[in-house]
């Protein structure tokens, strides 16, 4: 009984003191990663503490290792970085908010790119500077494959606007603010502003009534026009539009026939054309002979005289007897 | 007035004396050595299976009540860190303690206050054995050593608990988790309760021991000095909280 007292005893201190060390241990150093140390210097007031997160571009890289209170005004941090996580040389460091409960975090922000890491990558140079009277954040450009090694000091980026000034940005904006209402009670009070925005709505609905009105109209007649189309159109008779297209289409037909049949009469007469000017026949030889021509003006000159003849002396030519 | 301030004097002086006996005892290990395994198996290891329980329900009820008390926006690592300090610094120990001194210290009192009325503790005295070396020395060590390592592995139970609750249940995923129970930790957050419940364990275990044996006045006494070792040893250790927390919170800070 009393061996078994001692194993069992033995057996859960053993488990305790494992369970402390090891889980002690893996909150402290983030699951027993391996980590190298950097360092920083921030002025007193930052609201530093062990554990707290170490973040590389939003994403985190490590914790604080130790604060140490340096009496010449600043406040020297050790960090510990995991071990696969390189900082690259020219990235700075600010203490930066986390959450809505005031926790800090050392926030590293990386230096500015020289070169593309793929093709067609569009390098983004520094901020664009809004207000002349801020100075622009500190981002130097990366060197290529250069990284922060254990032991070096990175250095301090712009810290983020304390409570005093974001506090003094928000009174300006209550200032301004209470000048725009003192404005405005001036325009709409003072002036009696608010009783002709009054009037205007009321016009304005007037206005709305009417156009309301108007297409109310207009929307009657649309309708009525609607309704005398679709009239029209039930009226048509189906059967004579039929017929019509029929004609139609008959009419088509008979005048590519008579455009055949004038197609022929075309030809033929371009024969018979070819025929009068190549002289085949008696035409053309009348057209194209010119002794045709001289015969037939001869005739015609003896026709003249013999018709003179006649009309001189009728009854040499006509001898008419009655019985 | 000055009757009560005599007695309440006489009464810190009798403790006082109390505890140098049991200082004074350690010269006798060949008594209270062998004693002490068996004590810190009763103190220790059968203790757990109570402690264990109720770190893990309260581990998962904090987690869940947290996970519902956030206000939108709030990161949801903050359960994990919630739960984290919260069990390690304050109810873990706490509970812990005051579970032990119901069931460890109760037993303690009866079984010393029973030797005492039933003139056992006479008898030792009578053999030449030192009763408290015998009887006190090896629930101290026990309590000493055996309520820190239950606190431990309570605090542990009380996190997983925490943890399974939590992603089980809610949108907290494992990872936010872990990430809040990391959250400006600091090795001496544990070191905090170690301390703690070393101060609860001992406090426990002399307190309980000391009703035990002054007991009188036979079985009804047992039962009286019972009560008064629970009723006692629990506001100690509230007062001892009180008091650590006072020293040693601001250290917390970092």
């Amino acid at each position: 009984m009393k061996r078994r007292d001692e194993v069992i005893v033995g057996v859960f201190v053993t488990a305790a003191l494992l369970v402390g060390i090891t889980g002690t241990l893996w909150l402290a150093r983030r699951g027993f990663s391996k980590s190298y140390p950097l360092y920083a210097r921030f002025d007193w007031g930052q609201n530093l503490k062990e554990g707290q997160q170490v973040l590389l571009a939003g994403v985190q890289v490590g914790f604080v290792d130790r604060v140490d209170l340096n009496p010449n005004g600043y406040i020297d941090v050790k960090m510990a970085v995991d071990k696969g996580r390189r900082i690259p040389e020219g990235s700075t460091v600010t203490v930066a908010a986390e959450g809505f409960f005031g926790d800090k975090t050392i926030s590293i922000t990386p230096c500015r790119k020289a070169e593309p890491s793929f093709p067609n990558e569009v390098i983004k140079g520094p901020p664009m500077q809004t207000r002349p009277d801020v100075p622009p954040p500190f981002s130097p450009p990366c060197r290529p494959g250069a990284f922060y090694a254990a032991g070096d000091t990175l250095p301090t980026g712009l810290p983020a606007p304390s409570v005093e000034a974001v506090l003094g940005r928000l009174d300006t904006i209550g200032v301004a603010l209470g000048q725009i209402m003192q404005a405005v009670k001036v325009e709409l009070v003072d002036q009696k502003g608010i009783q002709d925005l009054h009037h205007t709505i009321q016009s304005t609905n007037q206005l709305v009534l009417q156009l309301n009105q108007v297409a109310q109209e207009q929307s009657k007649g649309l309708t009525q026009t609607m309704t005398a189309l679709r009239r029209s159109l039930n009226a048509i008779d189906s059967a004579a539009v039929d017929s019509t297209v029929q004609n139609m289409k008959a009419t088509t037909e008979h005048l590519s026939n008579l455009t055949a049949n004038l197609q022929q009469t075309t030809q033929k007469l371009d024969g018979l054309l070819g025929k009068l000017d190549n002289g085949d026949g008696t035409v053309a030889k009348l057209v194209n002979d010119p002794g045709v021509y001289n015969n037939l003006r001869s005739l015609l000159a003896r026709l003249d005289s013999l018709t003179g003849a006649i009309k001189d002396n009728p009854k040499k030519y006509l001898n008419v007897k009655v019985f | 007035m000055a009757q009560w301030a005599a007695f309440l004097f006489a009464e810190i002086g009798k403790r006082v004396l109390f505890v140098r006996d049991t200082l004074r005892a350690f010269r006798e290990p060949s008594t209270w050595l062998p004693l002490t395994i068996p004590e810190m198996r009763d103190i220790g290891v059968d203790s757990m299976p109570l402690a264990g329980t109720v770190a893990a329900f309260i581990g998962a009820v904090t987690g869940y009540q947290t996970v519902y008390q956030l206000f939108p926006g709030v990161q949801l690592s903050v359960v994990g860190w919630i739960v984290r300090q919260t069990l390690i610094l304050e109810i873990v120990p706490l509970l812990t303690a005051l579970a032990l001194a119901g069931r460890v210290g109760a037993r303690m009192t009866a079984e010393i206050g029973t030797m005492r009325v039933t003139e056992q503790i006479d008898a030792l005295e009578t053999l030449a054995f030192d009763p408290i070396a015998y009887l006190v020395l090896p629930r101290v060590i026990a309590g000493c050593l055996m309520v820190p390592l239950v606190t431990i592995l309570s605090a542990a139970v009380g996190i997983v608990a925490g943890g399974l609750m939590v992603v089980a249940a809610t949108k907290v995923t494992l990872h936010d988790y872990t990430t809040g129970l990391r959250l400006t930790f600091i090795p001496f957050q544990v070191y905090y309760a170690v301390i703690k419940a070393v101060l609860f364990g001992t406090a426990i275990s002399l307190i309980c021991s000391y009703e035990g044996y002054t007991t009188e006045a036979g079985a009804e006494g047992v039962g009286r000095s019972t009560a008064r070792a629970v009723v006692i040893s629990s506001v100690i250790i509230l007062l001892l909280d009180a008091l650590t927390a006072v020293y040693l919170a601001p250290q917390l800070a970092g």
